[in-house]
């Protein structure tokens, strides 16, 4: 309901949600008190207010903040229990851990995750949307208890050692929570879609202590794009989030170095050099993923038993590589303190991703976010090896690189080309390491793997899921508005038909210069059978035997029509190809019942105004088209 | 029996397309082979016997000679057969003396189980990647 809508509809609905019944739990009363009181907030003019909009960015950070960090803790407490390390430790980290452990513990997880996600999609058999999805097609709009549900499995996952990342979990759960809070509070599309980002910003600034990265995160993925106008309150999102978990709950970065990164001339040259084939190493991994489901769905193993199916292989490679287990934090710490060895490094690097494309292919929730971090990290570690032994064979062993710089440049330029945020991956290495140097080097790996994966594969991780699932949509680019625009809402209803058969003195009488410019042709039936214009049947060259003439022969687009349920952009499509100003709305192809029409400068003008109105939102221009 | 002469009646574009696939197939069969010598280096350096690390051949050479013979078994050819033979004995064994060699180690007795699925998968998947000249190549066209 908006603010505009009379005061006694608000009495009324404020009224209705009230608990009213006496049973209620006290939680339930609660939770529609608060309900009740985000809907009233609409009164007090929270919908146009820009500082409303921060408050609630605020808000919004301190509460995601707050849930990342009791996710962490129960994964952690997972870890403790299931793996039985010390709550201090990570499990990636792969020390002192029971191989009897490794091998069932995630075929148990999957198990779990399996059962868990079959009872979920009884009830909900839809795709859980994602903040990138919802900004792009719904306006915003996320389901809370979806975005929970997933986070849920996500810690299932991660927390019986699948190699995936919690940071999808993370932003579900964020974007989810600011997404359900706009819709009670009933904002504009645009603010709902730049509180989804606030969500997403929060929710990353908590997980990595960053909020640079985590602004960032949300302007290059969720939001589509960087303005001024969602600057204030995605930074403040990130922020307080950021604080909360600084200073509330003092959690600490997930690395940290102890020495200075050092960068030379060459270095720059070395480091493009990593970029490009950080792509391959990119692609291959999502790539990857893919491959592993289509092998799962041939062999025929039923959904709920592909996770545990997923487990055992995952055990089978911790085994040797215990660094594969979890989201790798403490793998990525260990690998920038040059504590696995070069030969392991390479074979981290297989099994890393191995691990990733099973564990994500066979149906564990997570993502690839920080395992493309590690893979990055050990990437790097095995590559500084072996360019330092080629630098050495041509002849100039004086010359010495900086094993981390290169592992930061590998970490980055991975997980920008998987991630799809080449900005983000910048100010995250410059947010953990305090390093300039290092951060300038990590531009150029990043810049080098972002370009070559967008021209040779054209995906990320996220938009490639989409691919795969079939949903065209390239980022969090709001392009939902032209899928609301359907013919039947843009439609004029008023056609008028004439009967298949009519002659053009009929016709003329019915229709005179003047009145309705076209008339929709129907058979006995009421079957759509062509149009025909008013002016074409007043031709003075038709002159003579108008009562024999019939506007049978006057008819065009008899197989050119739009149905309801079509799109702005299939209706000017239709437009141009069939080199018609209108164009028939019927109520199904075989039914052919006609129920108004479009004509091609109506859907152009409403394709324009509706396109304006978009930009002005992403600018901020409230004023253009809202109360002021 | 099929007239190979016929395929030159096709069209120069889809002849052009089936030497496109065939080529990205035998890059996957390769890419694949490079995946598994570079997971096995890896695992053969978590051993912690010095002797253990060149027994017969250093272990870069083991691995190499492993990821070759991977990726000549992945091959969509009829001598594929070839490289299929050659992996599994060498599989168990290499990957036997990771499982006891290792630190921890594991018992003897989970470490042969474990070896004899490593060599076990390993020839089924190039099995699966080699003999299926007449069905899709992860996403290529018939």
């Amino acid at each position: 309901m908006s603010s505009a809508e009379p005061p006694h509809l608000l009495e009324n609905a404020t009224a209705s949600s009230l608990p009213t019944d006496a049973s209620a739990g006290p939680l339930q009363a609660l939770g529609r008190r608060f309900e009740d009181l985000l809907r009233r907030s609409g009164q007090w003019g929270l919908r146009d207010s820009e500082l409303g909009l921060l408050a609630v960015s605020a808000i919004v950070g301190v509460v995601i903040g707050t849930g990342v960090v009791a996710v962490q803790w129960t994964v952690q407490l997972l870890h403790a229990i299931t793996f039985g390390i010390g709550f201090d430790r990570h499990l990636s980290e792969g020390r002192d851990l029971d191989w009897w452990r490794i091998l069932l513990v995630p075929v148990a997880g999957g198990l779990l995750s399996g059962v868990v996600s079959a009872l979920l999609r009884r009830s909900r058999e839809r795709e859980v949307v994602d903040a990138i999805e919802a900004n792009a097609l719904f306006g915003g709009k996320m389901s809370l208890v979806d975005s929970v549900s997933l986070t849920l499995l996500t810690m299932i996952s991660s927390g019986f050692g699948a190699s995936v990342g919690m940071e999808a979990g993370f932003t579900q759960l964020g974007s989810g929570v600011a997404s359900r809070a706009g819709q009670e509070l009933r904002v504009r599309r645009g603010d709902l879609r730049t509180l989804v980002g606030c969500g997403a910003a929060a929710a990353i600034a908590a997980a990595f202590n960053a909020p640079l990265a985590g602004a960032f995160y949300a302007f290059e993925l969720v939001i589509g794009s960087y303005t001024s106008a969602v600057l204030a309150p995605i930074a403040i999102a990130a922020l307080s989030a950021t604080l909360v978990v600084r200073e509330v709950f003092q959690a600490e970065s997930i690395f940290a170095l102890d020495r200075a990164v050092r960068v030379a001339g060459l270095d720059y040259v070395l480091f493009a050099v990593l970029g490009f084939a950080a792509a391959g190493i990119a692609v291959a991994t999502m790539t990857g993923v893919t491959w592993v489901e289509r092998i799962f769905r041939r062999l025929k193993v039923k959904a709920w038993a592909r996770p545990a199916v997923g487990g055992l292989i995952v055990g089978l490679i911790a085994v040797i590589f215990p660094q594969t287990l979890g989201s790798g934090h403490g793998a990525i710490q260990l690998t920038l303190d040059q504590g696995i060895p070069a030969g392991v490094l390479l074979g981290l690097i297989a099994a890393k991703g191995l691990a990733s494309a099973v564990s994500v292919g066979s149906g564990f929730r997570g993502g690839l976010f920080s395992s493309s971090l590690l893979l990055g990290g050990v990437y790097g570690g095995a590559a500084v090896v072996v360019l330092q032994i080629a630098i050495a064979a041509l002849g100039y062993p004086g010359v010495t690189l900086d094993a981390t710089s290169y592992m930061l440049v590998g970490t980055a330029s991975v997980a920008a080309a998987v991630v799809g945020a080449p900005i983000t991956m910048i100010f995250l290495v410059l947010e953990l390491t305090g390093s300039l140097p290092a951060a300038l080097g990590v531009m150029v790996g990043v810049i080098i793997a972002s370009v070559t994966v967008r021209l040779t594969f054209g995906y990320s991780f996220a938009t490639w899921r989409f691919h795969v699932r079939g949903v065209s949509i390239r980022g969090g680019h709001d392009v939902g508005w032209m899928r609301d625009l359907t013919a039947e809402s843009l439609m004029r209803r008023d056609a008028h038909t004439a009967p298949l058969g009519m002659s053009i003195a009929e016709f003329r009488a019915k229709f005179p210069l003047g009145g309705p410019k076209r008339a929709f042709v129907v058979d006995a039936e009421g079957r759509y059978r062509g149009i025909v214009l008013t002016a074409d049947a007043h031709n003075p060259d038709i002159a003579d035997k108008l009562e024999e003439r019939l506007i049978d022969n006057l008819r065009f687009a008899e197989e050119s029509f739009l149905l309801p349920y079509q799109s702005i952009r299939v209706a000017l499509d239709r437009f141009s190809n069939t080199e018609t100003e209108t164009l028939a709305v019927l109520s199904d192809a075989a039914e052919r019942r006609v129920l108004g029409f479009l004509t091609e400068a109506y859907v152009l003008r409403r394709y324009n105004q509706e396109l304006e109105r978009t930009q002005a939102e992403e600018h901020g221009e409230r004023t253009l088209f809202g109360p002021g | 029996m099929r007239d190979h002469t016929t395929s030159l009646h096709y069209p120069p574009d889809v002849l052009a397309q089936a030497r496109r696939r065939r080529l990205k197939r035998v890059l996957i069969a390769v890419l694949l082979g490079a995946v598994v010598a570079a997971y096995t280096y890896g695992a053969l350096d978590q051993r912690v016997i010095a002797e253990d690390r060149n027994d017969l051949l250093p272990q870069w050479a083991e691995a190499l000679l492993l990821g070759t013979a991977f990726a000549i078994a992945s091959l969509p050819v009829g001598w594929s057969v070839l490289g299929r033979i050659l992996i599994p004995v060498p599989t168990l064994f290499l990957y036997l003396s990771v499982f006891t060699g290792k630190e921890p180690p594991l018992p003897f007795t989970a470490g042969f189980i474990l070896a004899l699925v490593y060599a076990a998968a390993l020839t089924a998947l190039s099995a699966y990647l080699g003999d299926r000249p007449d069905r899709r190549l992860f996403g290529s066209r018939r």
